[in-house]
């Protein structure tokens, strides 16, 4: 026997399993013993993009290649879907892991979906089902009701199709972990369905999603990522709001939220923090401090409308982010004795202050827009030098962007030019 | 031949494990360690004996596996040096080294290390002609020519023009 075929079959199909599915199919060619090991591996990985790039092909709109190339090229992709499937049907094998992108929707494509999507997620036991369709938002796709019915799914990741199908009767996702919605178009009643029929769930995360206007998640659940993000709420119409009362999480991050309410201020493990676009109008950020969040090490607070003050004074923190405070009259004062990095972006000097350091840290300020400092300007004149001698005895170099374009690298000296 | 594991000897307050390979030789493993692998740890559970015994891991490949589960078990590194451990772990080993790896992972039921080793078995095969991997893993080829070229007709869409210019 040689080398590699005497392994048992399930340590072969692993192997398999880090291969695309053409490469797998591949090793049919091997010898005999070879010939239907990749048609039995446990994960099935189908991508349109690999297929055309494949055949040389590239998806470009709109398209210039012949037409009937394309079409030609798309009944191929979807007969070799559909016998593979149908070779895992006949022989009654579990697929443990599911990846299709198509990269256009027609009538046959929707149809033969259609039929192996509730297949694979209820009769297969997938654990992993990932489901990435390119269409335009009018022509979503909507997924049968069917696949609330997936008992065996611990990660779901759907992108470009509507999830607006009520389940029949109760979700049954015990064991889903992971649930991230990129373009889906979901209202608040059924994403809170699913929620709370996920008692494992660890890992959300919601990009650009329609339908949804407030987002709950109660306290039962140890969700320890949260990923929101959306177009800023103000150029919204319906903006979102988001309420999640879990004192587990790690991670947060949030783009562009019309509302952000924690109503558990102490968050012991929270890691890491990012909030963009997230209006914080009534939002203190006493809740910042040590006492709150004694494990942040990375916040990033960037273009938060009411945010005009910000009063930092906790031990753990070592990257810190703030971008485009409110006004000229912001104030930034930061107790940070562990910092590594501190960045500022904004179209003003800020007027920072900082308490204690334990060691040395870096800076980065980037000022957007030319700073004009006019004489009739002495308010921002004066801050702009403290700022600057703070700087500088912290050893920190300063940079400028002129006019919101290149980013010229100039640790100038401010004093001197300025007092010309 | 009785051999401490890599942190150096054992304190007497620490449990330890004696695994025997089939080649004879004994190692001795601290318990934190040993649990990493479901059989040991289910042998473990259902009888006080402290001595297994393997009989189809051989010495070589089972102080791999005892310096992994080794590394693995010590707290006191942290998981990004334990992911730079198993990249380091697997790098430059020859493929029957990893085929008896993977092999006794699986007896001994190590997820994580069996995912690393296979993972690294299909980097080899990646992007490779499948007469490399024939050569590469001493496979024999039993097709005729004909049946050789009807399977290729049958998946056609798995070969690309590249791979048939080579041939």
């Amino acid at each position: 026997m040689d080398r590699i075929s005497q392994l048992p079959e399930a340590i072969l199909h692993h192997i398999l399993s880090f291969l695309s599915q053409n490469e797998a199919t591949q090793t049919c060619l091997l010898s005999k013993s070879w010939r239907y090991v990749w048609s039995t591996r446990p994960n099935i990985e189908f991508l349109e993009e690999d297929w055309l790039k494949k055949n040389k092909l590239r998806y470009v709109w709109p398209p210039i290649r012949p037409k009937f190339l394309e079409q030609e090229n798309k009944v191929a992709f979807l007969s070799v879907l559909d016998k593979t499937l149908q070779g895992y049907y006949d022989q009654k094998l579990r697929i443990q892991e599911f990846h299709m992108k198509i990269l256009k929707l027609d009538s046959d494509t929707i149809l033969l979906i259609e039929k192996w999507i509730s297949i694979v997620m209820v009769n297969m036991g997938v654990k992993t089902f990932n489901l990435y369709l390119i269409s335009n938002p009018w022509e979503f796709f909507a997924l049968p009701s069917v696949v609330f019915k997936a008992e065996s799914l611990q990660k779901l990741y759907l992108y470009g199709c509507k999830l607006i199908q009520k389940p029949l009767d109760k979700v049954l996702f015990k064991h889903l972990q992971t649930l991230h919605l990129t373009r889906v178009y979901i209202d608040d009643e059924i994403f809170h369905k699913i929620i709370s029929s996920c008692p494992l769930i660890e890992v959300v995360g919601l990009d650009r999603c329609e339908g949804l206007r407030t987002i709950k998640v109660n306290k039962d659940h140890n969700l320890k990522e949260f990923n929101f993000s959306d177009v800023p709420w103000y150029i919204k119409d319906d903006d979102c709001s988001i309420e999640i009362d879990v004192q587990t999480l790690v991670t947060i991050e949030i783009l562009g939220c019309g509302h952000w309410y924690h109503p558990h201020k102490y968050l012991p493990r929270l890691k890491s923090l990012c909030l963009i676009n997230v209006k914080l109008a009534s939002w203190p950020f006493d809740v910042l401090s040590g006492n709150y969040l004694p494990s942040l090490e990375d916040l990033t607070v960037r273009c938060c409308s009411g945010l005009k003050e910000l009063k930092l004074l906790n031990h753990s923190i070592k990257h810190l982010t703030i971008e485009g405070l409110d006004g000229p009259d912001n104030k930034v004062a930061i107790d940070a004795p562990n910092i590594v990095k501190f960045k500022y972006v904004g179209d003003i000097p800020p007027s920072i202050a900082f308490a204690t350091t334990f060691s040395e840290w870096k800076s980065v300020i980037t000022l957007q827009d030319d700073v004009d400092f006019g004489d009739d300007d002495h308010a921002l004149l004066s801050r702009f030098l403290k700022l600057n001698k703070l700087l500088k005895e912290s050893n920190i170099k300063l940079y400028r962007a002129l006019h919101g374009s290149k980013i010229r690298r100039c640790p100038l000296d401010m004093a001197t030019r300025c007092g010309r | 031949m009785v051999t401490t594991d890599e942190k150096g000897p054992l304190t007497a307050k620490k449990k330890s494990v004696i695994i025997r390979s089939c080649d004879g030789d004994e190692f001795l493993v601290s318990e934190s360690a040993a649990v990493l692998s479901t059989s040991l740890k289910k042998i473990l559970e259902e009888k006080e004996d402290r001595l297994i015994h393997l009989s189809d891991i051989d010495n070589k490949t089972l102080a791999m596996v005892i310096a992994y589960l080794s590394t693995h078990a010590d707290d006191g590194l942290s998981d990004d040096l334990k992911r730079s451990f198993d990249q380091e772990f697997v790098s430059g080993k020859e493929f029957d080294v990893l085929k008896y790896l993977v092999l006794a992972t699986d007896t001994l039921q190590v997820t994580c290390l069996c995912y690393t080793v296979a993972k690294k078995m299909a980097d080899i095969m990646k992007n490779k002609l499948v007469e490399w991997v024939r050569r590469e893993f001493d496979i024999q080829n039993d097709y005729t020519p004909e049946a050789e070229a009807e399977i290729r007709r049958l998946d056609a869409w798995a070969w690309d023009d590249r791979q048939l210019e080579d041939d």
